[in-house]
């Protein structure tokens, strides 16, 4: 385990007591978290990203805190470590939801800024949900890999929907550090902290659309509809966007993901368990698309009347 | 000054310094906070971007040329120098009791022009001659100067006419001439600055604190001033800084002539002008811009001041004028050129 008195002596702390040994501790200027890094160009692409995303002024974030020296990281005798705090207080989403939208919209726009080198593609096709399903190991239930198939014809279905739906295939793609969950909105002195989990840099709009996904799941409709509201008055946010975050509401990237990880189960009671999973996911899923649909319809009418 | 315990609006700009504050007193745009970290001034100020990676830039040059005469903006946590706020700009200094009484005697006058002095000369740099330049910069001025005389004549004409003259218009009426002459001088001043530019077909640039007075220096005990508020820091002539605190001094102390060539002598012991920067000052100096200013006050319906305020406002400044006007005589006395600025 990496030594404490190492990194409080590169980041000037006094004060240093581990609360979760080789990632959290506390000193006298408040709990840290040590992210590791296993690639120095990753850890760079992070730097850039939360330093850019901070410059447009919308929130805090668990930016990197400077050594003593200045540095945004620190190479320690186990490797690469970058500095953050530890905010705990979860944000309340209701009511401030133009926050979140400021948030979504500040990360489309810094991802169209950032490189494209180790970005992971997000694209699907018809031939990848088709072989999805082909030499599932032994160890997935023979009913899960039944239901899993009559459920590639609907996963097909939906490919096939989502591929009509007018989206341009030229427009440009925000490279970005997926939001993740709604738990990693954070509130301190009153302000939006986003904690950022330093992911691999994705290609596209499926992670806010995950995001999304669960935002609709946890919050209710009425509270999306504000945000997609609150989303629309951005200056860069329009109607392609939300186009975009609808296509990939209704891929079905849950039916994919799923029988990825299938394929390293161990027993069947844990293959029984992703695919309950899966339909958890999949009724998300649903309940995006009809939120998008109906909030797109109703600004159609409204702008119809 | 006022006291609050309501922290969350600040308490947001702190945390980029892992400050938590436990008491904060309000003075003006800065806020004395209290924490068990030390005591520490948070400066609210409105920057764009650009005039804030500018102050930034300003600080670090400072620090790189070795200026330690400053109130140092420390940096937070994550390496920036400000705090953004909507449209509002933060930065954090330590807190720097303003001493008083000072272990020996000190004329806080002077330590600001020693001090300044020494921050010209370590930022001179000779410009790269431009005739066009120069000459815009000439006409621009002159142009401004010659308007505002013009509205001044309209002014003096207007209230020429009226019967019963108020004490303020009657202020203004009796000193009018002197105030022509005045601007007149300072356009042949600045017509001197510019033949001798053009003559030595060069001109430097200084780091002009820009907004120079005593409210933003702070004094320790030993009579050290140190500059804060380098928001509107620039590079131009040193005559720009010596003109504002000049004006400054005229305005908050009695002087007279002999103390107005110790200033300048103050000064140019630490940092010598060039003759056409003495015309540039004594133009900047000479021109009556602020009993044009107590004129646009009085013209403003909406003011707050009394009539009697406003005389006496009137009258302080052409009191200035006048020694301004002595002042000019003394230094700009025909004497064999060894004579001359000693």
């Amino acid at each position: 385990m990496v030594e404490l008195e190492q990194i409080k002596g590169a980041y000037g702390f006094s004060v240093g007591e581990w609360i979760v040994p080789g990632e959290t501790f506390r000193t006298e200027k408040g709990v840290k978290t040590i992210k590791w890094w296993e690639n120095h160009h990753t850890m760079n692409w992070h730097i850039q990203w939360r330093e850019a995303l901070d410059n447009k002024g919308i929130c805090l974030t668990n930016r990197m805190i400077r050594t003593k020296d200045h540095e945004m990281s620190f190479l320690c005798t186990k490797g690469w470590l970058t500095l953050h705090d530890e905010v705990t207080s979860l944000f309340s989403y209701q009511g401030r939801e133009e926050e979140l939208a400021s948030l979504i919209a500040g990360v489309i726009n810094t991802g169209y800024t950032m490189d494209w080198r180790d970005a992971k593609g997000t694209h699907l096709s018809e031939e990848v949900i088709k072989h999805a399903v082909v030499d599932l190991p032994e160890t997935v239930d023979p009913i899960v890999q039944s239901i899993l198939k009559k459920t590639m014809d609907e996963a097909i279905t939906r490919f096939k929907k989502a591929e009509r739906l007018p989206v341009s295939s030229l427009e440009k793609c925000p490279i970005i550090d997926p939001l993740g969950s709604v738990k990693n909105g954070k509130e301190i002195f009153g302000q939006l902290f986003w904690s950022f989990l330093g992911q691999t840099p994705e290609v596209g709009y499926r992670s806010i659309t995950f995001f999304l996904r669960e935002y609709v799941s946890v919050y209710g409709k009425e509270s999306t509809n504000r945000l997609l509201t609150a989303l629309k008055e951005e200056e860069s946010f329009d109607d392609a966007i939300m186009m975009r975050l609808l296509k990939e509401a209704v891929l079905p990237w849950e039916f994919i993901k799923t029988v990825e990880k299938l394929r390293y189960v161990k027993t069947k009671e844990e293959s029984t368990r992703l695919l309950e999973e899966m339909y958890d996911t999949w009724e998300q899923s649903r309940a995006l698309v009809t939120t998008i649909s109906t909030w797109l319809d109703g600004k159609r009418e409204k702008v119809a009347n | 000054m006022t006291t609050t315990k309501t922290f969350d609006h600040l308490g947001s700009v702190l945390f980029h310094y892992d400050l938590y504050p436990e008491r904060m007193e309000t003075f003006g745009n800065v806020r004395k906070v209290y924490t068990n970290h030390g005591v520490f001034a948070l400066k609210q100020t409105a920057m764009d971007r650009g005039a804030g990676d500018w102050f930034i830039h300003v600080m670090r040059r400072l620090e790189r040329i070795g200026f330690h005469y400053t109130v140092p903006i420390i940096p937070t946590k994550y390496g920036d120098y400000l705090v953004r706020r909507g449209d509002a700009a933060y930065y954090l200094m330590p807190w720097y009791e303003n001493t008083e009484r000072f272990t020996h005697p000190v004329s806080k006058e002077d330590v600001i022009l020693e001090e300044i002095a020494k921050l010209h000369g370590l930022t001179e740099k000779n410009q790269e001659y431009s005739e066009d330049v120069i000459q815009q910069s000439f006409d621009t001025l002159k142009r401004r100067w010659e308007l505002r005389r013009l509205e001044m004549e309209r002014f003096a004409d207007k209230i020429e006419t009226h019967q019963y003259m108020s004490p303020f218009e009657l202020t203004f009426l009796t000193h009018f001439h002197r105030m022509v002459q005045m601007a007149e001088s300072a356009e042949e001043h600045l017509s001197s600055w510019v033949d001798i530019c053009k003559e030595k077909k060069g001109f430097r640039s200084v780091l002009c604190h820009g907004r120079l007075n005593t409210s933003h220096v702070l004094f320790d005990q030993y009579g050290s001033g140190y500059f804060l508020n380098f928001e509107r820091a620039v590079l131009d002539t040193p005559a720009r800084d010596l003109a504002i605190l000049f004006r400054h001094y005229f305005q908050t102390r009695p002087w007279d002539t002999s103390e107005g060539i110790h200033w300048l002598g103050t000064y140019e012991r630490h940092f010598e002008l060039f003759d056409e920067e003495r015309h540039l000052l004594m133009s900047y100096l000479s021109f009556p811009e602020s009993i044009f200013h107590s004129v646009d006050l009085y013209l403003n319906e909406k003011r707050e001041q009394t009539q009697l305020q406003l005389v006496t406002h009137l009258e302080r400044r052409i009191l200035s004028l006048n020694r301004v006007h002595r002042l000019q005589e003394t230094l700009f006395r025909e004497e064999p050129e060894d004579q001359q600025w000693g």
